[in-house]
């Protein structure tokens, strides 16, 4: 490479590329410069002033961390009046750092402590004094001891960097200290505890509150795995000691993790877990052996079998289990059962349109990453996505920082409209609109003659942009043309950046188009999913329309039965909704992690349809809403016991790691052992052989790198929304309010920090609630024509009048939703009980 | 009281100064030491100090003027360095005899009677604020009139006795 610089360092000849620093030149030839406050990852401030070196011919010491390398530097690390430069300044943090090592945390870890022991710091050489603030412990996961602070700063910066940006320096001189603004505790000062803070704290200053009294980190054994929560299947390590999990760590200490991610490990491990089957006998879910109750099982699915043909049995699967599971279980269904009816939970969370976008990307190699959210100029964010995959909001303020463009569209004043430059405000069930008048006026900027060319269907697409553009969206003519202007920058890198689970299909098909517009093609489109395994479950066939490897037709069925040794039924069997419908011919029924009394919309309908059943399997890590009405109930180990693999929303494959001895079967034994009590049967109970057959039948699990040579836009449809009289309200589901996840694992798993208001509460404009006469704690009834629920008003100013929101996942939402659209707000009534 | 101060007090007024506008806190070396500069300072105008305070102090400011981040982080200990240096005589005073000569350093001094001068005139007990002045107005051919005393505890250095005493009695050291 032409802008090598070759310098010295310790005798030492190194080259390396120009605008490296003295310390990373250092660090690749090998020499550990000590430093406090620099953190890979973040901005070097140069405060702490351990870095220092020596250039020959410069006058003084100089930071390493701030330095860069020059050609022919001289440079020296570690002189013996380095070492009493650097000896001064530890000695100096030692002087207002009263924490006893003897009993400290990060004792091992702590890099005060070690750079005082490589420098050979034997007793103080200035009186220790105690700052005397107080200890914070009023939140549940981070407890903050600035007694032990050393003002590096590193929380700080990466607050600001891909938290919530609540962290600075308070007062000046002497007094200084890290804290939010007026003091307040963090969960009042908007921290949503990613814990990135704690991450890169050198000392004891920040610490998980659950690791306390569990060991020292030297006794740790760091496993490297991926967080089971949501589709981005973030990369992390689990610290355990004896089999216990103690805390979560990244690879580099300013990776970023959400609160579910560093936090919300506790489910695995958690009392509640079911681990050993239960059957119904009297009324009543009682504990009883495997043989006993797979013989059960089995013997019953044969009888509805037999009596109601193969149509009469069925199986759900949620998107939270492995590759490997969602396989075993559909070919269970398929060719064990012999019943097409297999289907995931995925088809309330927008299998449609993951299809769709697949279809028109041409496999995951089109996706955008989360590094190509990163690296974007322009971003077009829509909806609370940012919640739904929390690792995007890190990406989204790294791009903004960089001088990224953001275009908001949502109704929730949340942190990424903060960074926006573009807010488009619709009134809820306008998102789409807003995008095709967006679309039009992008596509009077880019000019028609090269998109028809590019694009198919164009003419259709033109209808429809002209259908839409005179619908009042709430959103002005003049914001859409300051959004048009910066999407339509063709050179600028842009990213649309969409929950295909929080939006409403018209919106996803909307955002693709927009992409397709400019010619975005390929990594343009972020597929978020709240989902671990979204991208992996319809991959491994376990939809209703297509076999492993989204393949379908009668050949492919013919290969299969062969592969299986079994007659197939018909592939396309009935989907999730169809099962569940009133008339449906199912009577009996195999759930796999999956909670549809909770988490499918309209979910008391989705009760009462169960209640029909003539036999229900349940298998899940916890006691569900769906499991309590089962007839057996069959323990389901998570993918941190069992491996297993996902593929995330980046279509890449991810392998998960066995950390934790199981606590059960994996869920391809049981069904294996199930299979072979129904129908003799081979291969589902061990992973490698499943992996391997996996692989035949779906090749690379079915990413797959195709590639649509003319893509064509989708059409969107012309829903509009529905104007209320006056006052009325809307019910929005929404991730971006009330903090935290409100999913089962957290629920049932005992997790309750991490889901505040356990999913039971409904959010108003102040203007609203007043109107309404209504306060914060206020108990309500909601009434939608779908169902009633009772519900807790929060007040929260993030909202627009005329808009309820309602937590995402949470059972509560789900009852009031329209079954069939679950984005799509609907009118609501709020009344006081 | 007099107007002169002594180096001791000038460098701890500068050094003060420089915290409470400049030093912001951003730099570790500079902000940690603040602490043990005024310390030290303070000991100093105290009396609390020795000659081995005097020589930390020195090695704080020349360590902290290496090690700081920022131009004026160097110069407040170069300007203190500097008056350690010019001022040795009155810093070593300070540390080791415990007096300040220009009487700045009100806490350092001493204020005691000479009982060969003092002509029990009562002028001071009188004008003590303090109450730290005994004894009793002399009285012709009495034979238990002994001269005055001043309570080291309860004397506040205010230098009124000074002001009133005609004969010059009263001794600051």
């Amino acid at each position: 490479m032409a802008d090598l610089v070759t310098l010295t360092i310790d005798g030492k000849g190194i080259s390396v590329p120009r605008g490296t620093t003295i310390l990373h030149a250092a660090e690749t030839a090998g020499i550990k410069i000590p430093h406090l406050c620099y953190c890979p990852g973040l901005k070097g401030t140069g405060a702490c002033r351990i870095c220092l070196v020596q250039i020959e011919k410069v006058k003084g010491l100089v930071v390493s961390c701030m330095r860069k390398v020059a050609p022919e530097m001289v440079v020296h690390t570690n002189t013996e009046e380095i070492r009493e430069a650097r000896r001064f300044v530890v000695e100096l943090l030692l002087s207002r750092h009263s924490g006893l090592c003897l009993s400290c945390e990060k004792s091992g870890s702590c890099r005060l402590q070690q750079y005082a022991y490589e420098l050979g710091i034997e007793r103080p050489s200035f009186p220790v004094r105690d700052p005397g603030y107080p200890v914070d412990e009023s939140n549940p996961f981070i407890v903050r001891n600035y007694n032990l602070c050393i003002l590096c700063g590193r929380c700080i910066r990466v607050c600001r960097t891909q938290g919530s940006d609540i962290l600075d320096f308070m007062k000046r001189g002497i007094e200084t200290r890290v804290s939010t603004a007026l003091d307040k505790p963090l969960q009042e000062a908007g921290c949503d505890f990613c814990g990135s803070c704690v991450g890169v704290c050198p000392t004891a200053a920040l610490m998980e509150k659950n690791r306390r009294g569990k060991g020292r980190e030297w006794e740790f054994t760091p496993l490297r795995s991926y967080c089971g929560y949501c589709g981005s299947a973030c990369e992390l390590y689990y610290n355990l000691k004896k089999d216990e999990i103690v805390r979560v760590t990244t690879e580099a200490p300013a990776d970023y993790l959400c609160v579910r991610g560093r936090f919300g490990y506790g489910y695995l491990t958690s009392g509640a877990r079911l681990t050993t089957p239960l059957v119904r006998r009297d009324g009543e879910l009682v504990p009883a052996e495997w043989e006993e109750v797979l013989e059960l099982t089995a013997r019953r699915f044969r009888e509805l079998r037999d009596k109601y043909g193969p149509r009469g049995v069925g199986g759900i699967v949620g998107a939270l289990v492995s590759n490997e599971a969602a396989y075993a279980f559909q070919k269970f269904i398929r060719a064990a059962l012999k019943s097409g009816n297999v289907d995931s939970g995925l088809r309330f969370s927008g299998l449609d349109l993951l299809r769709e976008c697949d279809g028109v990307l041409g496999g995951p190699k089109g996706y955008a990453s989360l590094e190509d959210i990163a690296a974007a100029d322009v971003l077009l964010v829509i909806g609370d996505v940012w919640r739904r995959v929390p690792a995007v909001w890190g990406r989204i303020k790294r791009a903004a920082d960089r001088g990224a463009k953001v275009v908001c569209l949502g109704l929730y004043a949340g942190r990424p409209t903060r960074v926006a430059q573009v807010w488009l405000r619709p009134v809820p069930g306008a998102e789409h609109l807003v995008l095709q008048q967006l679309a039009a006026a992008v596509l009077r900027q880019v000019g028609e003659r090269r998109v028809r060319q590019r694009v198919a269907k164009f003419n259709a697409f033109k209808k429809e942009l002209a259908s839409a553009v005179a619908v009042p969206t709430g959103v002005g003519a003049e914001e859409i043309a300051k959004a048009a202007e910066l999407w339509a920058d063709r050179k600028a890198k842009g990213v649309v950046v969409l929950a295909v689970d929080g939006v409403t299909p018209e919106t996803g098909r909307a955002a693709l188009n927009l992409c397709l517009l400019t010619g975005r093609l390929k990594n343009a489109l972020f597929l978020g999913h709240s989902l671990t395994n979204a991208q992996g479950i319809w991959r491994m066939g376990a939809v209703a329309e297509t076999l492993p490897g989204l393949q379908t037709g009668p050949r492919v069925t013919a290969r299969f039965a062969r592969l299986w040794g079994a007659t197939l039924p018909d592939i396309p069997g009935l989907t999730a909704k169809e099962m569940l419908a009133e008339d449906s011919p199912v009577r009996g029924l195999y759930v796999l992690g999956e909670n549809p009394v909770a988490s499918f919309p309209g979910c008391d309908r989705v009760a009462a349809r169960l209640k029909k059943l003539e036999f229900l399997v349940v298998q899940d890590l916890f006691l569900t809403e769906t499991a309590g009405m089962a007839d057996v109930v069959l323990p389901l180990a998570a993918t941190a016991e069992t491996g297993g693999t996902c593929i995330n929303v980046e279509g890449e494959v991810r392998q998960f790691r066995e950390v934790l001895p199981a606590k059960t079967l994996a869920a391809w034994e049981v069904i294996g052992w199930l299979a072979s009590k129904v129908r003799l049967d081979a291969g589902y109970g061990v992973l490698r052989q499943l992996k391997s057959e996996i692989l035949t039948a779906a090749p690379g699990y079915g990413v797959k790198a195709g590639g649509t040579p003319r893509p064509a836009f989708l059409p969107v449809g012309d829903a509009v929304p529905e104007a209320g009289p006056d006052g009325s309200l809307r019910l929005v589901p929404l991730a971006a309010r009330f903090g935290f996840y409100e999913g089962s694992w957290a629920l049932h798993g005992g997790i309750r920090a991490l889901c505040r208001f356990g999913g039971d509460c409904v959010g108003l404009a102040p203007e609203d609630a007043e109107r309404l006469g209504l306060e914060e704690g206020t108990a309500v009834a909601v009434t939608t024509a779908y169902g009633r629920a009772t519900a807790v008003v929060r007040i929260d100013s993030g909202l627009p009048p005329g808009v309820a929101a309602m937590p995402a996942f949470a059972a509560k939402t789900n009852t009031l939703l329209i079954p069939e659209a679950p984005n799509k707000p609907v009118a609501v009534e709020i009344t006081k009980l | 009281m007099s107007e002169a101060l002594c180096a001791v007090t000038r460098a701890y007024q500068e050094y003060m100064e420089f915290t409470e506008e400049q030093l912001c806190g951003r730099c570790i070396p500079c902000m940690a030491a603040a602490p043990m500069i005024i310390d030290v300072l303070e000991r100093l105008r105290r009396g609390d100090a020795t000659a081995a305070d005097v020589d930390q102090l020195e090695r704080i400011c020349a360590e902290v003027y290496v090690t700081a981040l920022c131009k004026h982080g160097q110069k407040a200990v170069a300007n203190l360095s500097q008056a350690v240096k010019d001022y040795r005589e009155a810093f070593s005073l300070h540390a080791e005899a415990k007096r300040c000569p220009e009487r700045s350093c009100t806490e350092i001094l001493r204020y005691q009677i000479n009982p060969e001068r003092c002509t029990q005139c009562d002028r001071c007990r009188e004008v003590c604020p303090a109450g730290a002045v005994v004894g009793e107005p002399y009285v012709p051919y009495r034979a238990d009139n002994y001269p005055y005393v001043i309570i080291q505890e309860k004397c506040t250095r205010c230098s009124a006795c000074l002001e009133v005493c005609a004969d010059k009695a009263i001794e600051v050291v």
